[in-house]
């Protein structure tokens, strides 16, 4: 009994974040060991995605900013984390793995998103391409192990605080992609992360977290919406901060900072934009292309900040709400140049096809590229399951 | 240890049923063995790079070939969740055999990714495809009944009958060169055995006939079958106990496809067109496999290309691999496994597909492709029925035990 109550007030210092990659975690207790047995967090969290900070900094009423007309890409996101915290090769005395706790974790998503506003004209007025891309999203697979604070799970007068923890990840690009929607589940691509973090009981009831990540992108071999999206999305660095305190028994109440950049990202031979020059008037008959070519913004970057409630309805069941709002960042933008061609649709290298140089578009990167200011809202619910073994003793050998 | 061995046996039963053109089809370490009554879930990720597939005469050649240079590949990335069920709902009744031998049923859903790289991407969409495909997959349903269990000294034994159905409702695009979902129905009865010897070896085998239905909406240009031949599935895998927590296992099988595949709505074609003299012979070459004779390329304004439906056949499909892998039990909850497959043989499908070669557009009143100017072009089948790799594969598994039988 001991332990189930031991385990319930380890659930308690860990809540499902309904955090997307590009949105740091930092959920109460992520860095504590809980006792061994699997969690599973369910969440769902909204953003309206109306709104973004531009290349320089400037939050914008608009996804878009280099259309006239705003664009906002409104998000749903439903996900079911399933994490287990457990001992490894015990009796086998490996160095380092034997004497500590580990912890995999096992993210699914569900994400709906749609495009609305100013970029619908121009998919609209194109039969090749589709307003969003939604259905199952990215899996996320973790593994860690805990450096310190998970030795002594056994004994009766462990306290799953004052730990650290060092974390493993890769996103599996299992999400719906549509190639030609500028909006999508999944990114396409995969993408591995370190984590280190750490967890310090400052007073009574409160608990301060700190940590640091890095990710990095593999290759996008066909990015979304005609290359507007990154073909190698920057390396991302990321710092979190929270602090929880128990306001009543049952009842936490944690505030958290997290600060994410990302390296230029890199686009390949993008094939449209919706802001495009004209083609020049004076050529009758001519229409204009992208230049093919490898180009690159300036990276991005997001800082946040959060609060969030926590409620234990019963021993196993906790319930979180949360709030983060965004305070400052910058998106993906660069420069594409135009190749002038007449006559209009002509390939390039026939007798009777010539090409000059166009105008240059300053165009909007999309998918990763963009960071939204818009605030999010997530509630979230977890279980512990427990250990789930067919011993009533858990820890016991046989 | 009674209740180890269940466990470890809840890893993969119906696996036929899993059949992702051999990506998933392999023997476990008990696979077949009767398991306590209750519920088992399983987590598997399986990767691979494709970098080589089987053509018809059976030889090893690069992705692509030979309309791009090697080095570019097929990544493929799969995520089975596994419900597994065993008890016995006839147990209170008086219905012969049924009412003292258990029952399993289980469900298998997966999400998959699957990319192309590289000048296989470039080619594609030339043609108006894409390379890439990621979502649900297919969903597979199975139900099956344990046999009697024999023991004969040191050796026990104990069969299994199942039948698996495999639900087409994984994503389908048909202007795509690969696809988490196939697009037509399967049904896979199966036969199987789990023997042990000295309590030390563990063997485990099955027969599997899989039945498949039509796809009337091919994909790719029409590169997969509408007519996917029928497959039988072999396999076998033995395993050695090192002890309660340690097993290592090696397994050989073996799929061979009853007969061709066929396909009726063959449309592959270069999507911009009429094509420019200039080009017409270049492009014509590079991306379909089409040489247009020169005399026609240099006598005429613009061309057009139209292939002719069909219908083809392959030579049917075949692939052998073996496996090992190396077991961890930890207690009764949880197993991980790591297992690597690597491909000894295979036959990839392939057809000749005819091309026609208009003056004017094909699709308008009247029109007649030039005499004498059709070529042929050999083209490879694709994804799940008609392509084999000849790749290897890692496969990394977890089961987990939710609620104690």
């Amino acid at each position: 009994m001991r332990g189930v109550t031991r385990a319930s007030s380890a659930a308690l210092l860990l809540m499902a974040s309904a955090a997307q990659a590009d949105v740091a975690d930092t959920a109460l207790g992520r860095y504590l060991p809980l006792y061994p047995g699997l969690y599973v967090d369910l969440s769902y969290a909204q953003d309206e995605r109306d709104r973004v900070f531009d290349a320089d900094g400037e939050e914008q009423d608009t996804a878009t900013p280099s259309l006239p007309d705003p664009t906002r890409s409104p998000l749903r996101e439903a996900q079911a984390r399933f994490a287990w915290t457990f001992p490894l090769f015990e009796s086998q005395n490996i160095p380092f793995l034997s004497s500590r706790l580990h912890t995999a974790r096992v993210t699914l998503r569900h994400l709906g998103t749609e495009t609305r506003g100013g970029l619908v004209d121009f998919i609209d007025s194109r039969d090749d391409l589709a307003n969003n891309g939604s259905g199952i999203g990215d899996t996320t697979l973790e593994f860690g192990s805990f450096l310190w604070g998970g030795r002594d799970w056994r004994s009766e007068g462990s306290t799953p605080g004052n730990a650290g923890l060092l974390l493993l990840g890769v996103n599996v690009p299992t999400g719906v992609y549509e190639h030609e929607a500028p909006t999508n589940a999944g990114s396409n691509h995969w993408a591995f992360h370190a984590q280190l973090g750490a967890a310090w009981r400052p007073w009574s009831g409160a608990l301060l977290e700190t940590g640091a990540g890095y990710r990095v992108h593999l290759v996008n071999y066909e990015p979304q919406f005609g290359g507007l999206a990154p073909s190698e999305q920057g390396d991302d660095a990321w710092f979190d901060l929270s602090l929880g305190q128990r306001l009543l028994p049952g009842l936490h109440l944690s505030a958290s900072l997290s600060d994410r950049h990302g390296q230029a990202n890199l686009y390949e031979d993008p094939q449209y934009a919706p802001n495009a020059p004209t083609p020049p008037a004076t050529v009758p008959e001519s229409d204009n292309f992208p230049t093919p070519g490898r180009y690159e913004d300036d990276g991005t970057s997001l800082r946040t900040a959060g609060l969030a409630l926590h409620w234990f309805v019963a021993q196993r069941l906790l319930v979180s709400a949360s709030y983060v709002h965004p305070l400052s960042g910058r998106s993906g933008e660069f420069d594409l140049p135009f190749t002038n061609r007449q006559p209009a649709g002509c390939i390039e290298g026939a007798a009777n096809c010539t090409t000059s140089e166009g105008e240059t578009a300053h165009v909007d990167g999309l998918g990763p590229a963009r960071s939204y200011a818009s605030d999010r809202w997530a509630l979230s619910l977890r279980y512990n399951f427990g250990q789930g073994d067919a011993f009533t003793c858990v820890g016991c050998s046989r | 240890m009674r209740r180890l061995l269940p466990l470890v046996a809840a890893l993969a039963i119906g696996l036929p049923g899993t059949a992702k053109a051999g990506i998933v089809f392999t023997p476990h370490l008990s696979e077949y063995s009767r398991l306590a009554p209750g519920q088992y879930t399983e987590f598997t990720l399986i990767t691979t790079e494709i970098e080589e597939v089987y053509n018809r005469e059976g030889d090893t050649v690069h992705v692509g070939s030979p309309f791009i240079p090697p080095g570019d590949s097929v990544d493929a990335t799969l995520l089975l969740l596994k419900y597994l069920w065993i008890g016995n709902v006839f147990r209170d009744t008086d219905i012969w055999y049924l009412n003292d031998h258990p029952q399993f049923c289980r469900i298998i859903g997966n999400l998959g990714h699957q990319q192309a790289t590289g000048k296989a991407v470039t080619r594609d969409l030339t043609a108006g495809q894409h390379s890439g495909a990621s979502g649900l997959g297919d969903l597979f349903g199975l139900c099956g009944i344990y046999g009697e269990e024999h023991r004969w000294g040191p050796v026990k034994f104990s069969p299994l009958l199942a039948t698996t159905v495999k639900f087409p409702v994984g994503r389908y695009d048909t202007d795509a060169l690969l696809n988490t979902g196939t697009n037509y129905w399967s049904v896979i009865p199966q036969f199987a055995f789990h023997s042990e010897l000295f309590g030390r070896v563990y063997i485990d085998g099955t027969f599997a006939w899989q039945f498949n239905g039509d796809n009337d909406d091919p994909s790719f240009g029409g590169l997969t079958p509408t007519q996917p031949a029928d497959v039988r599935n072999i396999e076998v895998n033995a395993a050695w106990k090192f002890s309660e927590h340690w097993f290592a296992d090696i397994g050989w099988s073996h799929r061979r496809s009853v007969g061709p595949n066929r396909y009726e709505k063959y449309s592959l074609n270069l999507k911009d067109q009429p094509l420019p003299p200039t080009s017409a012979c270049n492009s014509s070459a590079e991306l379909l496999g089409v040489v247009v004779p020169p005399e026609i390329c240099n006598s005429a304004e613009y061309f057009y290309l139209k292939p002719r439906p069909g219908p083809y056949e392959d030579r049917g499909i075949e692939g052998t691999l073996l496996t090992a892998g190396i077991y961890y039990v930890y207690r009764t909850s949880t197993v991980l496994n790591l297992r690597i497959a690597q491909p000894i043989s295979g036959r990839g499908g392939q057809i000749d597909a005819t091309y026609d070669v208009y003056a004017q557009d094909p699709d308008s009143p009247g029109a007649t492709p030039i005499p004498g100017a059709e070529q042929t072009s050999t083209q490879n089948a694709v994804q799940e029925a008609a392509a084999v790799s000849a790749s290897p594969y890692l496969e990394l598994r977890m089961v987990y035990l939710f609620w104690a039988p």
